[in-house]
């Protein structure tokens, strides 16, 4: 492990957290735009209100809209692109010049998108952009232990968001497996007992079918509490 | 021979955007990151005049370095009666804190950035020593790998002298004064103008960026706070003012410094690159004395020109600046980054008085030098090629021997007609070429 400080260790962490979760609420958003073009009502309101979007606004277009670029909404696209640059900012020396440049193009072209007159057809950079980061973290980063915080980050906002949108929640055991990978080779501490209650969860036999909406809660209270 | 690069600029702009080369920038104490605007028409320097700039600078540097040493040593300078005890002690960069401090291997400034501008005459003059914290070798580094995709033949059949090592040239600079432990480049924090370059060298240089809160001293030895352990450092090229560097030491409010680093630097227990008190050496008014520092520690002619300068100090120079405020242009000393700048031939009359009866109140605050018509270089703006004044910082680094980064900052003025390079005041910059032949 080279040199992090705890403070580094936080904007790494918070790095793929961010990144993830750019990623997964736009292509959640572009999923959900596309079903609410035939009917706008709908559970889509419902989920995205999980993610803490005002879903009262009757008009779509604005409401996608806020949804993408509300800087002011701490779910919308922008705030969490936003929120990866400035972690990303942070760690030149950790993670290169190469690295960052990609979270760079992702901020600017969601900035692009929100002037164009085609903003969900330009989106599609954003996801390309997130996507050729993930892949300069495996490429670029040489520093085993700052490469498994950004993926432990990512995995635990999949974990959390998944769990959140109750979205892809056969997905979970994979997504654990992965962070039982690399969570000890990080280098760092984190609340052992916490991820055992999300493991003996989401590898019980009857998961996921099983899940009462108070069990949902236990879990994404002990996913926000491994780091 | 480089149309390629002129054609193409626009998109060497948006990669160094990618590459997110930016300043930040306060306006109304908001603060902001711009774009550092680049032209791809670089300035070339041949290799005839380069060995004369290179020899005249690290001439220029070495007496530098021994007037720190002696300014903060024996001061024989002062008691020869070469520099006058009321500039030597007057200037607001000496720092008293630091006397009798043998900074390690001796070294004072390992990276001086020396501003000089090429006259119509041909000849270069020094327009300032910046001896604290000198900015800007990183954008030309980035600028150059680009110029390079963007244009493979011009850098093929140019002899070019590449550039692209400043990083381990820093490296080097803060391993030889290594006092045992990990290289740090401290930085006040993201919202600091320089915070880039900072972040780019800190990367370069293979050292570990940290912000104040990262480091902490314990029994005169500074450390960084590893999330496993602690590690020592041997050498902090730290980017922040000398009056914030330790709270304990200098300004007690400052909120950015790391509590007695000045012991642990007097312990000789790390380096501090560059040493705490060279604004002694580096002020405007200290800028008089450097060519007889040169003959003074030396024993050589200075290679390199000054500006005609005046210090009303003196009562001969007072009656010159009277009697050719109109023509000359008046520099605050305390004031740096392009502030604090007068040229007299732009004021009202009224101004101008004004500005003499306060330079005949505080002579030691005022400097006057004679305008300089520097040369302009060919710029492409708005799609055509038209004149720039532009100045050179050339970067002298001071490790096991001194030597001169074969490149530089060229800065180059947006408006026609204006001197004001800076990048504060809407400059732009160019990559330099040094000819190898």
């Amino acid at each position: 492990m080279g040199s992090l400080s705890i403070e580094k260790v936080e904007h790494l962490l918070w790095l793929g957290r961010y990144v993830e979760r750019s990623y997964t609420t736009l292509r959640f958003i572009l999923s959900t735009y596309d079903a609410a073009l035939d009917s706008l009502e709908g559970n889509w309101k419902g989920q995205l209100e999980e993610l803490g979007f005002d879903a009262s606004n009757d008009d779509p277009l604005s409401f996608f809209n806020n949804c993408l670029f509300d800087l002011s909404n701490a779910s919308s696209l922008k705030y969490s692109m936003n929120a990866a640059y400035d972690n990303a900012v942070l760690l030149r020396d950790v993670i290169g010049t190469e690295s960052i440049a990609y979270v760079q193009m992702a901020a600017d072209a969601v900035d692009a998108a929100e002037v164009s007159d085609a903003p969900l057809l330009d989106l599609q950079l954003v996801l390309d952009y997130i996507m050729a980061f993930k892949g300069c973290v495996d490429d670029y980063i040489a520093d085993d232990s700052a490469r498994n915080i950004i993926k432990s980050g990512i995995s635990v906002e999949r974990l959390d968001l998944y769990t959140r949108l109750s979205f892809r929640l056969d997905r979970l055991p994979k997504e654990t497996h992965r962070l039982a990978g690399r969570i000890d080779r990080i280098g760092i501490p984190y609340n052992k007992d916490a991820f055992k209650r999300v493991i003996a969860c989401v590898f019980d036999q009857g998961f996921p079918e099983n899940m009462t909406y108070e069990r949902l809660g236990d879990l994404l209270a002990d996913i926000a509490g491994i780091f | 021979m480089y149309e390629n690069l002129v054609r193409h600029t626009p998109k060497i702009n948006q990669q160094l955007a990618r590459y997110g080369v930016k300043f930040g920038i306060y306006k109304d104490n908001v603060f902001s990151e711009r774009l550092f605007p680049f032209d791809a028409v670089p300035r070339i320097i041949s290799a005839e005049a380069w060995d004369v700039l290179e020899r005249g600078l690290i001439q220029r540097v070495d007496a530098l370095n021994a007037y720190l040493r002696d300014l903060y040593g024996d001061k024989q300078i002062i008691a020869d009666g070469v520099v006058p005890q009321d500039f030597a002690f007057a200037s607001s960069g000496y720092l008293p804190q630091c006397e009798g401090i043998v900074p390690p291997k001796g070294i004072y400034s390992h990276i001086s950035g020396i501003d000089l501008v090429e006259g119509d005459d041909g000849e270069w003059y020094v327009l300032e020593d910046n001896l604290r914290i000198p900015s800007g070798a990183s954008y030309p580094l980035v600028a150059r790998n680009l110029c390079r995709r963007c244009d493979a033949e011009t850098f093929r059949g140019s002899a070019i002298r590449d550039n692209r090592d400043y990083g381990e040239r820093l490296r080097a600079v803060m391993d030889n004064v290594n006092c045992g432990g990990i290289n740090v480049v401290l930085t006040p924090g993201r919202f600091n103008a320089a915070y880039f370059e900072h972040s780019y060298l800190a990367e370069h240089a293979g050292a570990v960026l940290a912000e104040p809160s990262e480091l902490f001293v314990d029994n005169e030895t500074l450390y960084f706070r590893d999330a496993t352990a602690n590690r020592k450092v041997g050498a902090v090229y730290r980017r922040l003012s000398d009056e914030y560097l330790d709270p304990l030491c200098f300004l007690p409010e400052s909120l950015i410094g790391v509590p007695n680093i000045m012991s642990a630097y007097r312990a000789g227990n790390v380096a501090i690159v560059n040493a705490p008190g060279n604004g002694a050496a580096d002020d405007k008014g200290i800028y008089y004395f450097v060519p007889k520092m040169v003959e003074y520690y030396l024993g050589e002619k200075p290679l390199l020109k000054n500006a005609s300068t005046y210090l009303p100090f003196y009562d001969d120079d007072m009656a010159y600046v009277m009697d050719n405020a109109d023509t000359l242009v008046i520099k605050d000393v305390a004031e740096a980054g392009g502030y604090g700048v007068v040229f007299g031939s732009t004021l009202a009359p009224e101004k101008l008085e004004e500005l003499k009866a306060l330079i005949r109140r505080e002579p030691r605050r005022f400097i006057a030098q004679e305008v300089i018509d520097f040369l302009c270089l060919p710029t492409y703006i708005g799609g055509e090629m038209v004149p720039r004044k532009a100045d050179l910082r050339a970067f002298v680094l001071s490790g096991e021997k001194t030597s001169v980064w074969p490149s530089g900052l060229t800065r180059y003025s947006r408006e026609e007609g204006s001197s004001v390079v800076n990048s504060s005041q809407g400059g732009g910059f160019k990559d330099t070429w040094v000819l190898c032949r």
